[in-house]
């Protein structure tokens, strides 16, 4: 579903992805994890548009989008949740999701799409009529990625979702995101906390210094190990 | 709409309604040519706000645009004999692709840096009126401007200017109105909260911000046409870097992002700085000293600091703390 290969990104003179490829197929949730400051949140952006793709391609679903505005992608069901709460602040929750349905690929059933996600998150539903902003930093999360999901969107980039938040709200929200996994939405997600991202991702890549040093295909026992030990620098013993 | 919204609207349009007829018996001559200044004023302020207030740029650069407003009108009606409603037509239309091409560079900055480029435009613009000579006078300016006529009234008597201009101002506050509760004020409003957000939510920025530009050029120029159809003779000291920084320090005053903000600063400032006239020298070091104190006090705008306080009293409990979270440009929560 989506394919990226030999993709070089980066900032002003700074070079931060070099040459990466990784795909991502159709329902699964793929998990990128890795230190601060591997490129991790530059890889989603350039996915999505917001930084220039210098060299390489990124194609998702038969097209290659490493050209197209990020205010596009959306319409091609690619939503993308930045890191930390992109939220409308001053907006009530409502229309924080009106906004993203009026953007969506196809005209949908608004109220349908509402009570899916409020079912996920029904945090949200007593706060529909308040200011995003006055919102606690789990709901705002919770509200960056209903946003995201509202426009019905086939693949969501998730943004490290667990920043800033209590280790309960982070089960919350992982949970929340398996579903949406288990419903077909297919998923990417960016992690730091790698061991709330290993319960749920299917597949995972370990990024460091801007390249792809690890990918596993099937996640088991003795891998998980490895890849605790080897490369998030655990102590499994 | 919402009832309050209805009443709001209702009111504004009120006052117009009476200040137009209100402005047939005003007298005075000299509070009359105050008056006149100051509405013209207004429809600036409310071009600035469109670009500061709603959709959260910056234009240190808008008398350029009220300038060329005015010598497209100037040129047009001297030099090619053109009836002052054609010339004014052509200056609103003129002026908003001057906003357009503005726009296309310039909404790829953001904060100082488009701060910078928008008054490189008004400093441009300004320096041409002033050099090219052939065309716009040079520093010797337009004279003899053709006074409009409303069909057999003319406007040359102020209190019919001032009706006309009153009755102006309405327009562009309607205009305002509607374009801010359309889906193209929904996008400004998301814009100007959070760009990449915005993105990412399907807004195409770009797009927005342009129309915002060629909006805000459209609207001064306007007041341009207005400004050189009431004096009859336009210099370019008029549209210099004070004018910009002037409007800017208005809607700011005021209350950026509203539509009576920019009115109540712009009414407030035209008429302080007339009285001020009485303290001759000193009457600069006051101005400045009101300024800084109103700024220091009431950083989000008179209108939201009195509309907060208004609509605080009358509120039920539950409703309060959404109230609480918006309307305070002044201390925008920082996303990033």
């Amino acid at each position: 579903m989506l394919e990226i290969k030999n993709l070089v990104s980066g900032y002003g003179d700074i070079v931060v992805l070099h040459q990466l490829s990784l795909h991502v197929n159709q329902g699964e949730i793929v998990g990128i994890l890795g230190a601060n400051g591997v490129g991790k949140t530059t890889l989603l952006k350039t996915i999505s548009g917001l930084l220039k793709t210098r060299e390489g391609t990124i194609t998702y679903s038969e097209r290659e989008i490493q050209n197209i505005s990020p205010y596009k992608e959306l319409g091609l069901g690619i939503a993308h949740v930045p890191q930390g709460r992109h939220i409308f602040s001053k907006m009530t929750v409502l229309e924080n999701l009106q906004i993203s349905l009026d953007n969506a690929r196809k005209k949908l059933n608004e109220k349908q799409r509402l009570e899916y996600v409020l079912s996920l998150f029904p945090e949200l539903k007593d706060r529909l009529n308040q200011a995003g902003g006055t919102l606690s930093g789990g709901e705002q999360q919770m509200l960056a990625i209903s946003r995201a999901l509202i426009a019905d969107p086939t693949l969501i980039l998730l943004d490290e979702p667990s920043m800033g938040l209590a280790p309960i709200v982070v089960q919350n929200v992982f949970q929340a995101i398996k579903r949406i996994s288990d419903s077909g939405t297919t998923i990417l997600l960016v992690e730091q906390n790698a061991v709330a991202a290993l319960d749920i991702v299917k597949r995972l890549y370990v990024m460091d210094m801007g390249r792809i040093v690890y990918e596993s295909q099937q996640i088991d026992e003795k891998e998980l190990e490895k890849i605790k030990e080897v490369y998030l620098g655990m102590d499994v013993s | 709409m919402t009832r309050a919204r209805k009443i709001y609207f209702l009111a504004i349009a009120a006052i117009c309604i009476f200040g137009v007829y209100g402005s047939l018996y005003l007298q005075n001559l000299y509070l009359l040519r105050v008056a006149i200044l100051a509405v013209i004023t207004a429809i600036l302020a409310l071009s600035v706000d469109i670009l500061v207030g709603y959709t959260g740029q910056i234009s240190l650069g808008q008398a350029g645009f009220f300038g060329i407003g005015a010598y497209v009108m100037g040129i047009l009606n001297t030099n090619f004999h053109l009836p002052f409603w054609i010339s004014l037509v052509f200056a609103i239309l003129f002026t908003g692709f001057v906003g357009f091409v503005l726009g296309l560079p310039t909404t790829k900055l953001k904060g100082h840096f488009l701060g910078i480029a928008t008054m490189g435009f008004g400093v441009i613009v300004n320096g041409v009126l002033n050099n090219w000579t052939s065309v716009t006078g040079g520093p010797n300016g337009i004279r003899g401007i053709e006074t409009p006529y409303f069909f057999s009234i003319s406007l040359e008597y102020g209190n019919y200017f001032l009706g006309f201009a009153l009755a102006s101002l309405f327009v562009v506050i309607l205009l305002i109105f509607l374009i801010v509760h359309s889906p193209i004020g929904r996008a400004w409003r998301c814009l100007r909260q959070d760009e990449i957000t915005a993105y990412v939510a399907g807004i195409n920025v770009y797009k927005y911000k342009l129309i915002a530009f060629m909006l805000s050029g459209g609207i001064a120029g306007y007041a341009g046409s207005l400004f050189a159809g009431y004096m009859t003779f336009i210099s370019p000291e008029t549209f210099d870097l004070n004018q910009s920084i002037s409007l800017i320090t208005t809607v700011i005053m005021g209350g950026s992002g509203t539509l009576l903000g920019p009115l109540l600063g712009t009414a407030i400032l035209s008429f302080v700085n007339e009285w001020l006239r009485n303290f001759s020298e000193l009457r600069l070091v006051i101005y400045g000293f009101i300024l800084v104190t109103m700024i220091t006090l009431l950083p989000e705008g008179i209108y939201p600091f009195f509309k907060r306080k208004i609509l605080f009293f009358f509120t039920s409990k539950k409703k309060k703390r959404s109230i609480e979270t918006e309307g305070s440009n002044g201390k925008d929560v920082v996303n990033e």
